[in-house]
């Protein structure tokens, strides 16, 4: 390595400067967004709200699968269940090894460029296996030595206990391929005065030689022969697993290994994953693994099997809270916020009043739900007044602001909630941004007891902005020109949805304004299903299926994604009833939107049919309603 | 297979055209195959049987199951198994590749003409040190309309590895072991002493227990397979040349690994060592267990991974001088 | 300072010349893309220069398409003005899009050696119009059979650059051969060179997550709307890492290098570094040079998602002409 010591003086560059310059903002922003790998364990303990996120399911001893976005707060969780984390809990680590419900989370996080080397694609498949099967297995042995080194106190273990272990796991190497390893770990660390130091070390140089190799193979080509250490999941990964069991003062404890963004991987290193999944070792460890649903590209095993859930895994859908009880997503976030604004210190910590919502607005809005609450009567009383009221006010108010030209306000503590669609970081970042917008312009960071709505609406127009212009450009770039027209399509599509439903919701002869999905009814062609699935994938729309009036199979039910209600003027708290498209109205809707619009308001209103219509919650006004 | 073939019309016709082959073979080949090769050890139907129950263990999961695995895999795969050794009995040299010229006489088995190229190819790659690099990686084979993807090489590295590990004490007699000749008797009795021998693809090894009587172990026998290995000795001790024989074993495994790995995986020898005198076993020599695996990546050769060296060199009570030693003091 | 030349100084010098006087190149290194500029180097040698190799590369995905007539024009055009300099002339199809195609191709060509030990092997590049990772692996090859002293590197600066160079990127992957050694215990460093692709910048950092970001900014500059921050998700992703920013000499390989070196050293051995070299060239040469020394530094790089085919540049400026050094080199005084 270079390193300018060597050199006998440094060179003297004109006009040109190698000085690093901070910087790092000043003041502590209540919503900033932390990679959890930089938090301490009081932090994360302090940060992360354990209800509403199936922690539960996660702890149990089995392989568990953990589908979230990014932003959803996977690596939070994670990172919970490392000793440490649960040491703060429990009031140290010692006593919560001592739990009937303890377990050793250790934490492996798969990062970009760490193992998806592109040199793996050279190798014939399988040198590729081999290696990538290698390259994972030092990588978990590294991450658990850490934890034993870093997280466990160190009077748990028994003298001689370390060494024999340290012995132990480099048996489990061929003794020939390991040697010169082993004799260069020697070289910088003693054995037998710092057995798992030592074992680091062996590591990191099998690690150097897997990438010498991968490098020399990239270079040279021809036949590099690669002469490390291999290793696989019998001879290796088990029974370092087992070893590490036999420690007496850990008791027999389970093994959790935590793999994070395991998306990051590569086809192979995720069939290699399955395959651990497939042996259902789970007496011995158990693999929590987080992931991008559509980033996981094989559930296929090296025998050509297939891991299936629940035999050999469960699955926790982080993002599923929004969809399956708004009340208790926002119910979350509030705790989220709560607990950040608490750590911060700030002046006032409650949620609501922090992120409150237009004055005027919510003024005239009340004043429309007594109205509504008058039209109800004088329409003989049609069902609950409550259910009424909730159904038109919200309707009605978009038609009065309309009326006197005025913006629609989405600044407000639930508004924010909605406009996430579920994911936390989708709602951390634009309250970040508005926090920012507050200290610029002048307010003291401390002192800060609210943001004001106009801040608010400010930043969240933007934030919708950037979600439908700024991201469709990204998209359009990571497709080859062939597949620009979906974009564009897809690009009309919300155009064509996003005005049907702002005509729906300011016409006051709608009967159903609020309505905010979509189903097709028929069968769409392979070029409208890739529109649509491009449209899931990058989150405009939330895909659930709901049971069919025909009975007997469910359908795909499109739900525009809410953080682009303010680009289109929707409510985002509105109620989830659909609209039906036939194939060839989509066909239009994908081309031009005004044409769309005219054809499908000319079609008679549709209602949801009273069994398909979801559940209100119990609390009134601008509840959610619950699916 | 003959499962699949109740299942599908043309796995059937598969199946009745290997169990046609293999009927032919049983009656006019296996029992003359050690014709040219007196006292060898079995090479006829029996061997025959276990090389394809050697396979099977190998594949892991329910054959049947295995959706990689498709009808004519197994036809390939059955058949080549069944000719690999016929070629015996016109003489132990060459009798891989004489496979080639006898299914030439009985085209009329294979259903299709390609399907006998296969086979010879196949087979004929289950001997010699370059013998993988004849059959091709992959090929397309269309049948009635159905395009399958071969992979010949894979095939020939399973039946390989299949032929390997299929050696234990069933492919002698016990009650012609003392009339065995002297050139011959250290295949029987290396044979002999293995107890077990198979695949235990859950745990991705190759299991060997061998089991050496007191009076046998450090017997030396006319040996000329391991000059190069022995230094030019021409008897080996019954020990040594087992540890030979299990290095020779991982180096056919680790040759055909790279090839084999589509349908198996088999990262090490487990092998268990016993010494016995008639059935009492020895203290200090019972159920020694030792692996013997591989590291790193050979790529395009022959490997030469000298576990017996390791072996002897890590564990020297096993050597013949402290195995006489022990048996004195005993 | 790498020596810079304006073309009239060119013609007045009488052209490029062979590195050695009395002996003609071992190979002189082109690639053949829609950019005029594409031409410029070779108009521009000497009447006497001479080769013994002369290889063409080229992107295969460019030979059909918007860019197909260009890029094919000034292949054409490149081949026939090599076939007078060279004793051979081979065209080398790589690709942009599957780094594995352009690896071993590169490899195929530049493996070769010929009749000239590899140790003396000299070769003349024209880095111009290269894609940087074709760049990276290109002269990666060459070090591997050659001084990097022998190794001469001409670049052509465009009179004007269009309005934009290239937009989006597809996927984030590490250069073939540059993956670089990540130890789990240790933090991650990255380090942009930033220039051109400025609101790419904030999606790389956001792929790699790292714990420091190194912001070089290219002196002189070239566009500063990366310091303007105008997008909430530049915003948004910068706020989540720390940053520092550093100025490097984007026009001149040796001297970016050197300041290289100086602004990792403090986290080489204790940091996995990762360099993101998405500014010039020259620039980009450096940060291979610096890798080359030091195996456990990962070069990325951004995938593009389209190229400005139309207008990427206008015109040729000036010659830049350098030979490459190392570390090694430098203490040898080479």
């Amino acid at each position: 390595m270079v390193t300018p010591e060597d050199r006998g003086g440094s060179k003297q560059l004109m006009n040109t400067s190698c000085q690093e310059t901070a910087n790092t903002p000043s003041f502590l922003n209540p919503f900033a967004v932390e990679s959890p790998e930089k938090l301490t364990p009081k932090q994360i303990v302090d940060l992360f709200v354990p209800q509403f996120t199936q922690l539960e399911t996660v702890k149990q001893r089995r392989h568990t699968l953990i589908w979230g976005t990014r932003g959803s707060g996977k690596s939070m969780m994670l990172k919970y269940l490392e000793p440490r984390c649960q040491g703060v809990i429990h009031g140290g680590v010692a006593r919560f090894l001592d739990l009937d419900d303890r377990f050793m989370g250790v934490y492996c996080p798969c990062k970009e460029g760490h193992l998806n080397k592109s040199e793996f694609s050279l190798l014939d498949p399988y040198a590729a296996l081999v290696v990538n099967e290698h390259m994972l297995n030092i990588r978990i042995a590294d991450r658990l030595i850490s934890c034993l080194r870093e997280q466990l106190p160190q009077d748990i273990f028994i003298p001689g206990e370390i060494e024999a272990f340290g012995r132990e796991v480099v048996r489990l190497f061929d003794r020939v391929a390991i040697a010169s390893s082993a004799e260069e770990a020697s070289q910088s660390i003693d054995f037998k005065t710092n057995v798992l130091n030592w074992l680091q070390v062996l590591f990191a140089i099998e690690n150097r030689k897997l990438s010498s190799f991968l490098k020399a193979n990239a270079l040279q080509g021809g036949n590099i022969g690669y002469e490390g250490a291999t290793s696989g999941y019998h001879d290796f990964l088990l029974p370092l697993m087992r070893a590490t069991l036999s420690f007496k003062g850990l008791k027999e404890i389970p093994i959790y290994l935590l793999l994070d963004d395991a998306d990051k991987l590569n086809k192979e290193q995720q069939t290699i994953v399955n395959t651990w999944i497939a042996n259902r070792d789970q007496k011995i460890f158990c693999l929590k693994i987080s992931t991008q649903r559509e980033a996981y590209k094989t559930f296929k095993t090296r025998d050509g099997g297939r891991i299936e859930q629940p035999h050999d895994y469960s699955q926790v859908d982080v993002d599923g809270l929004y969809t399956q009880s708004r009340s208790d997503y926002s119910q979350k976030i509030k705790l989220i916020v709560e607990k950040r604004l608490q750590l911060s210190a700030m002046p006032n910590r409650e949620a609501e009043s922090f992120l409150p919502p237009d004055g005027n607005e919510e003024q005239l809005f009340n004043q429309v739900k007594a109205e509504t609450a008058e039209q109800w009567k004088k329409d003989g009383e049609p069902g609950r007044q409550r259910d009424y009221v909730y159904r038109y006010a919200s309707a009605r108010l978009f038609q009065l602001l309309r009326e006197a030209r005025r913006r629609k306000s989405y600044a407000g503590f639930q508004n924010l909630v909605h406009l996430s669609s579920g994911v936390i970081r989708d709602f951390l970042e634009p309250c970040y941004l508005m926090f920012d917008a507050c200290v610029a312009k002048g307010d003291e960071p401390k002192d800060i007891t609210h943001i004001p709505p106009a801040i608010q609406n400010e930043i969240i127009y933007k934030y919708s902005e950037d979600f439908l212009l700024v991201l469709f450009e990204d998209i359009r770039k990571d497709l080859p020109p062939e597949k620009w027209t979906q974009v564009e399509e897809l690009r009309t599509l919300l155009e064509s949805l996003g005005r049907l439903f702002y005509n729906r919701l300011h016409d006051p002869k709608s009967r159903e304004a609020r309505l905010f999905s979509f189903t097709v009814r028929g069968r769409v062609s392979a070029e409208m299903e890739d529109v649509l699935n491009m449209g899931v994938r990058n989150r405009y729309f939330l895909l659930r299926t709901y049971s069919t009036k025909e009975g007997g199979g469910r359908e795909k039910w499109y739900i525009l994604n809410r953080r682009l209600c303010p680009m289109f003027k929707l409510d985002p708290t509105g109620f989830e009833g659909r609209i039906s498209l036939t194939p060839k109205l989509l066909a239009v809707a994908l081309k031009n939107p005004d044409e769309f619009v005219k054809m499908r308001l000319k079609q008679p209103e549709e209602l949801p049919q009273p069994e398909e219509l979801p559940l209100f919650e119990k609390e009134g006004g601008t509840g959610d309603a619950e699916i | 297979m003959e499962k699949r073939g109740r299942r599908s019309k043309e796995a059937a016709e598969l199946w009745d055209s290997f169990k046609a082959m293999k009927d032919y073979l049983a009656r006019d080949y296996y029992p003359w195959v050690l014709t040219q090769l007196p006292y060898y050890t079995d090479h006829g139907e029996r061997h025959v049987e276990a090389v394809a129950k050697a396979a099977g263990m190998l594949f892991g999961r329910r054959v049947s199951d295995r959706k990689d695995v498709s009808d004519l895999d197994l036809f390939l795969l059955l058949s080549s198994i069944a000719w690999h050794d016929v070629g015996n009995v016109y003489g132990r040299s060459g009798h891989a590749s004489a496979v080639a010229a006898m299914t030439d006489k009985v085209k009329a088995f294979f259903p299709y003409p390609q399907l006998q190229r296969y086979v010879a190819e196949i087979s004929g790659a289950h001997s010699g040190n370059d013998a993988l690099s004849g059959p091709r990686l992959e090929e397309p084979c269309s049948i009635g309309g159905k395009v399958y993807k071969v992979y010949p090489r894979a095939l020939a590295a399973l039946v390989r590895l299949s032929d390997e590990i299929s050696e234990d004490h069933s492919r002698v007699s016990h009650s012609l072991m003392n009339s065995v000749p002297m050139d011959k008797k250290i295949f029987w009795e290396y044979a002999n002493s293995i107890s077990a021998s198979y695949a235990d693809s859950a745990h991705e090894s190759v299991v060997v227990t061998i089991e050496l009587q007191t009076d046998k172990v450090l017997e030396s026998f006319p040996c000329t397979q391991f000059e190069a290995r022995s230094g030019g000795k021409r008897e080996l001790p019954l020990i040594e040349y087992a540890l030979y024989r299990l290095e020779k074993m991982n180096d056919e495994r680790i040759y055909c690994s790279p090839f084999l790995g589509r349908y198996a995986s088999v990262r090490r020898i487990e092998a268990q060592l016993t010494i016995l005198e008639g059935t009492r076993r020895l203290p200090d020599y019972d159920g020694f267990d030792v692996t013997f695996s591989d590291a790193g990546l050979e790529q395009g050769k022959y490997p030469d991974v000298r576990c017996a060296d390791q072996f002897f060199s890590q564990y020297p009570q096993w050597s013949p001088q402290k195995i006489e030693e022990a048996l004195s003091s005993s | 300072m790498t020596p810079k030349f304006s073309s009239e100084e060119i013609d007045m010098m009488g052209g490029i010349k062979s590195i050695h006087p009395q002996s003609p190149d071992d190979i002189i290194l082109l690639c053949a893309s829609y950019e005029p500029r594409s031409l410029a180097t070779t108009q521009a040698l000497a009447p006497s220069y001479r080769a013994k190799r002369g290889l063409i590369y080229v992107n295969r995905e460019f030979l059909s398409g918007p860019a197909g007539p260009m890029v094919n024009r000034n292949l054409e055009i490149l081949q026939g003005t090599l076939t007078n300099k060279c004793d051979l002339v081979e065209i080398i199809q790589g690709s942009w899009l599957d780094p594995k195609i352009q690896l071993t191709e590169l490899r195929h060509y530049l493996q070769k050696t010929g009749d000239t030990a590899s140790s003396k092997r000299r070769t003349t590049i024209d880095i111009t119009t290269f894609n940087r990772e074709a760049l990276i692996v290109a002269v990666a090859l060459l070090l591997e059979n050659s001084s990097p002293g022998d190794i001469r590197a001409v670049y052509v600066s465009p009179q004007d650059h269009g309005a934009w160079l290239s937009r989006g990127f597809r996927l984030v992957r590490n250069v073939m051969g540059f993956a670089g050694t990540q130890q789990p215990s240790k933090n991650t460093i990255l380090a942009v060179l930033s220039g051109f692709e400025p609101e790419r910048t904030a999606k790389i950092i956001e792929e790699h997550e790292p714990s420091k970001v190194l912001l070089g900014l290219g002196d002189p500059p070239t566009d500063t709307k990366f310091l303007e921050r105008n997008r909430l998700e530049q915003h948004l992703v910068l706020a989540r890492q720390e940053v520092a920013d550093f100025c490097f000499p984007a026009d001149s390989i040796n001297d970016c290098a050197h300041c290289l070196r100086e602004v990792l050293f403090p986290y080489i051995g204790k940091s996995n570094v990762i360099i993101a070299p998405m500014s010039t060239k020259l620039s980009t040469l450096a940060a291979l040079l610096v890798a080359y020394e030091n195996p456990d530094i990962q070069l990325t790089y951004c995938v593009p998602g389209e190229y400005n085919i139309e207008d990427y540049s206008r015109g040729s400026k000036a010659f830049f002409l350098e030979s490459l050094s190392t570390y090694e080199t430098e203490c040898k005084g080479e």
